[in-house]
């Protein structure tokens, strides 16, 4: 039988308690973000070994701040808190967070569902992971004595299912570096219905100085066991107008790096890659005509 | 359930429908299931369990959410309205039904009537955020709750005649 059946379930109000009860229970302690992730997980029979749950709610780690250009996203940060915040967006740098969240789920859900949750879960269809990883988002992991380690999203998310956490540790924050001035960041995806999981996704920033392309990332989601950075396709942009023929090159650069893309019964690789090259032009296009800043 | 689980139970205070609840429950339980089961408001449903349909949706701090994946321990300390308290009884008996519930009666915008308390619920939430929404916004508020009768058509038509009539 599936389900959470834990002995305890703790709201504890500081770090200290958080990691004193990670500590104490090991491998059979669960943190809880929104829990929503942990749901379907239970329901599936994943987590019955579970005997104290973590809910990190009553820390105060709802903020979202801003400092000197970078935004520092509390690890309790909803994804509808998140996607309220119209005045981050409005200089276009930041445009691929609003993307990806407008359409993530049900307002249900993203009432619910943390920011930590949904990089923590470590699952390579999500969404929001894919750009915060084109934002260069950072994690605040938190351990004994109040440490903080700040580790890179990319390094963070280590495989399928398989966050950089070692025992006692916790998700605290994540901060969002200030983007080069004229930036413009873009998300996209491509499902198969409105209630589909991404069987592509795609973030791009993108920066024009006097008509011409100065720096560019390209992150896919759903191709790998995490976030997949083309960096080949982006180089191919650089220094181009973003006219055909660049984009054009640009999907000739992302077949080459993008080897081996995820083949599971939802798509084929050879479908995917389809995909990546289409989402590549449309999510660029995207970002570089963005308004703002 | 494990032959060694030793489940323990816990209390948790809700204010459901503005009345102060104390509920004593195990800590892997749904709200969902605290409000059916322990606290018999049937109003709200259990469809699909696993966030897909929206029959279970209730506000929790006037935010709708899935109270069929949302844990009841999370749920401590907050505000809960459910269908029930929408309708006000007076005293001669008469049911006064929300401006909602009415809209969807007088739309005809439900035929089995189970996804009903989760639209309703989900239209409060959206009307008191924006009072003015276009069909647009309406479409894009309710991805979350499936309806298997009505084709959606009536269900919109409510929900904009409750727009239209504010503007
Ligand atoms: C109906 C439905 C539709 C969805 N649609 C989409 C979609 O279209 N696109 C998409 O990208 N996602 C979608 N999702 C997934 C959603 O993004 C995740 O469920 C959500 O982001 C998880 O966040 P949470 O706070 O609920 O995490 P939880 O379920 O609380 O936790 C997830 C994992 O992270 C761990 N964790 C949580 N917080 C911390 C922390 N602070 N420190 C350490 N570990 C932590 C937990 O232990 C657990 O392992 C959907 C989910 C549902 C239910
Ligand atoms: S029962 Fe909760 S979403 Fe279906
Ligand atoms: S009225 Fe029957 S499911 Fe909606």
């Amino acid at each position: 039988m599936g389900g959470l059946h834990p002995e305890n379930y703790f709201k504890p109000k500081t770090p200290a308690e958080v990691v004193s009860i990670l500590h104490r229970y090991k491998e059979d302690a669960l943190i809880m973000g929104g829990g929503t992730e942990i749901y379907e997980l239970s329901e599936r029979g994943f987590l019955t070994s579970v005997k104290a749950v973590v809910d990190l709610s009553n820390l105060g780690l709802d903020k979202i701040r801003e400092r000197d250009g970078e935004v520092l996203l509390g690890a309790s940060v909803t994804l509808s808190q998140l996607e309220r915040q119209r005045e981050l967006y409005a200089g276009g740098a930041l445009g691929c967070l609003p993307d990806a969240l407008r359409d993530l789920g049900p307002l249900q859900v993203r009432n619910m569902a943390t920011v930590a949750g949904a990089v923590t879960a470590c699952i390579p269809f999500f969404d929001l992971p894919v750009a915060l990883a084109c934002l260069n988002t950072v994690i605040e992991v938190q351990g004994d004595g109040g440490k903080i380690r700040r580790v890179p999203i990319l390094t963070f998310q280590r495989d399928y299912l398989q966050p950089d956490l070692n025992e006692g540790e916790f998700v605290a924050g994540l901060v969002v570096p200030k983007q080069e001035d004229g930036t413009k960041s873009a998300f996209t995806k491509f499902v198969s219905n409105a209630g589909d999981w991404s069987i592509v996704n795609c973030a791009s920033a993108i920066r024009v100085t006097r008509g011409k392309v100065s720096s560019a990332k390209v992150v896919f989601g759903a191709v790998a066991n995490k976030p997949f950075v083309a960096e080949r396709a982006a180089a191919a942009l650089v220094g181009t107008r973003l006219d055909d023929a660049a984009l054009e090159s640009a999907g000739g650069a992302l077949d080459e790096e993008l080897v081996d893309p995820t083949s599971d019964g939802k798509a084929s690789g050879a479908y995917r890659k389809r995909l990546a090259k289409i989402l590549l032009k449309e999510t660029v296009r995207k970002a570089a005509s963005r308004r703002g800043g | 359930m494990g032959e060694t689980m030793t489940t323990t139970t816990m209390t948790i205070n809700l204010t459901v429908n503005g009345e102060k609840r104390e509920v004593s429950i195990e800590p892997g339980d749904t709200l969902n299931f605290v409000l059916r089961e322990k606290l018999g408001l049937t109003g709200t449903k259990k469809g699909c369990d696993s966030g897909g349909c929206g029959a279970c949706t209730v506000l929790m701090d006037r935010k709708p959410v899935y109270s069929c994946m949302l844990y009841a321990a999370k749920a401590d300390g907050s505000e809960i309205t459910t269908i029930e308290g929408l309708q006000n009884d007076d005293d001669d008996d008469d049911v006064k039904l929300d401006p909602v519930q009415k809209a969807f009666a007088n739309h005809y915008g439900l035929q089995c009537g189970y996804c009903t308390p989760g639209f309703i619920m989900l239209t409060k939430a959206l009307l008191d955020e924006n009072p003015h929404p276009t069909e647009e916004e309406v479409r894009q508020a309710l991805v979350g709750n499936l309806c298997r009768c009505t084709g959606y058509t009536k269900i919109v038509e409510a929900v904009m005649s409750l727009s239209e009539r504010r503007r």
